[in-house]
């Protein structure tokens, strides 16, 4: 082999070289990388919409269950209205003395106050359990977000106010024992804190301290909404 | 005698080539070859020849080289495709959980409204029932005068040493005929706690006689008075299942 086809084998190699080291960095690498990349989106892709699947027919499945909800929601609404309703309050609790054969002396609501800042006299802590205000959604976390932030997350989290009531009634112990018991049966019920009972010369009067709840109001999803 | 045979015309192609014996002392062998070129010319030849084996050789290696990059291209085309299909798939079922989200909003907002009831309304006692149970242990003779609860608060243990756990603290005043009818309602309100847990540890704590017997006793109440009317029914079960090994192992001691 002589000097010159040496140095053309050489030069050759050399060629080869970057031929193939140029075709594999700039054109075969890239596209790898690209197919690489796109499949990983690809898979990602899948991955969140099986999870997105799973939500649809998670909702869909609530959504044709959704009379079960409303029923359950009436039920809610019927103890813990949205408006306290004095009227009806009132002529639930005369009704309950008139069936216990007890004497309202007197009857001392407070407005209702939201629960949500609300302190619990029993703990000094707030009635409101904390929010974690970063998830919101207990349906699922692909569920668009529904929750504001900060203190209306916690309102939305906590959605009830409450009202104090203190009554003074008179009657007999046994006759006291049912109003209280009849309160405590309402459909508007009376969560009671306290009960005191004196009895002087055979008459009985109780000062009776417990708290009502409102709820705040829910709109109700529309079939327009839900088949957009 | 000898015969001069004139040897037969033979094809061309039966011609013995260069190199070939003879199959005949008539064929004449082959020719010697010598080139007589120089040297430096049979060395360009050589090279112009190497140079165009390794020009093809090259031209090879960029096809196979093109080939490689076309075939990744075609690959790459196809995962974009297969990108474009999953990121519209993603897209659609995200527009119909959208399209759903007043639903999943309305039942966030009906486990928050349970939610917050149970948490409110954990401690609700059953007032009615704790009044009764104080009224029917009062016994025959004694009248109770006044009648106290203090949720959260529960009122000094006779007991400093195995205090038990309550909710809150009851304070009774009743009058009697006399010490012995106030005895008995002690044990009366202590035999209560052998029942169904409700009182627990109750304390005289004053007595004073005139014409009749006042006194003061002070009993705790325990989480057995919680109404639990508000938790949900798998919470509900819990407690009472909780509250019913701790009274058979109560019961075993």
């Amino acid at each position: 082999m002589t000097t010159q086809q040496k140095k053309i084998l050489l030069l050759g190699g050399l060629a080869a070289a970057v031929l193939i080291a140029s075709g594999y960095f700039f054109g075969i690498r890239p596209l790898l990388d690209d197919r690489a990349s796109n499949q990983a989106a690809a898979a990602a892709a899948l991955t969140e919409t099986s999870a997105l699947v799973r939500t649809t027919a998670d909702l869909q499945a609530k959504e044709a269950d959704l009379p079960k909800a409303k029923a359950e929601m009436a039920d809610l609404v019927e103890q813990f209205p949205t408006h306290y309703e004095q009227d009806e309050w009132l002529d639930m609790v005369a009704s309950a003395a008139r069936a216990s054969d007890v004497r309202i002396q007197s009857v001392a609501p407070t407005t209702p106050v939201d629960a949500a800042t609300a302190i619990d006299p029993l703990t000094g802590l707030p009635l409101a359990p904390p929010v974690d205000t970063t998830t919101t959604a207990t349906t699922d976390t692909s569920t668009p977000a529904t929750a504001t932030e900060g203190a209306d997350a916690v309102a939305a989290a906590f959605p009830l106010a409450q009202s104090t009531i203190t009554l003074n009634v008179g009657g007999r112990p046994a006759d006291i024992r049912r109003f209280v018991d009849r309160l405590e049966q309402m459909s508007r019920p009376v969560s009671i804190d306290s009960v005191s009972l004196t009895t002087l010369d055979g008459a009985s009067t109780a000062t009776i301290i417990g708290k009502t709840y409102l709820s705040r109001s829910l709109d109700e999803p529309t079939r327009a909404a839900a088949d957009q | 005698m000898s015969t001069l045979t004139i040897p037969k015309k033979r094809d061309k192609a039966a011609r013995p080539t260069t190199g070939q014996a003879a199959e005949s002392p008539w064929v004449p062998a082959a020719k010697p070859t010598v080139s007589l070129l120089p040297r430096y010319i049979k060395e360009k030849q050589a090279a112009a020849r190497t140079k165009r084996h390794t020009l093809v050789a090259l031209g090879l290696l960029a096809f196979l080289v093109c080939g490689g990059i076309v075939g990744s291209y075609l690959v790459d085309r196809a995962s974009e495709q297969a990108l474009a299909e999953a990121i519209t798939a993603k897209e659609s079922a995200l527009t119909e959980v959208t399209a759903l989200a007043p639903i999943a909003s309305y039942y966030d907002g009906l486990a928050a409204r349970r939610t917050a009831v149970e948490t409110a309304l954990a401690q609700d006692v059953t007032h009615a029932d704790l009044l009764g149970d104080i009224i029917d242990a009062m016994p025959s003779g004694v009248s109770l005068t006044g009648y106290a609860t203090e949720t959260g608060s529960p009122c000094s243990d006779p007991d400093p040493f195995e205090p038990v756990p309550a909710l809150g603290c009851l304070n009774i005043s009743a009058t009697a005929a006399n010490e012995s009818q106030v005895a008995q309602t002690v044990k009366a309100l202590a035999e209560d706690k052998q029942f169904d847990g409700v009182l627990a540890e109750p304390f005289v704590s004053g007595l004073t006689t005139t014409d009749k017997v006042e006194f003061n006793v002070s009993v705790n109440f325990t989480d057995h008075t919680l109404s639990l009317r508000f938790l949900s029914d798998e919470a509900r079960q819990a407690i009472e299942d909780q509250r019913a090994a701790t009274t058979d192992e109560d019961d075993d001691q």
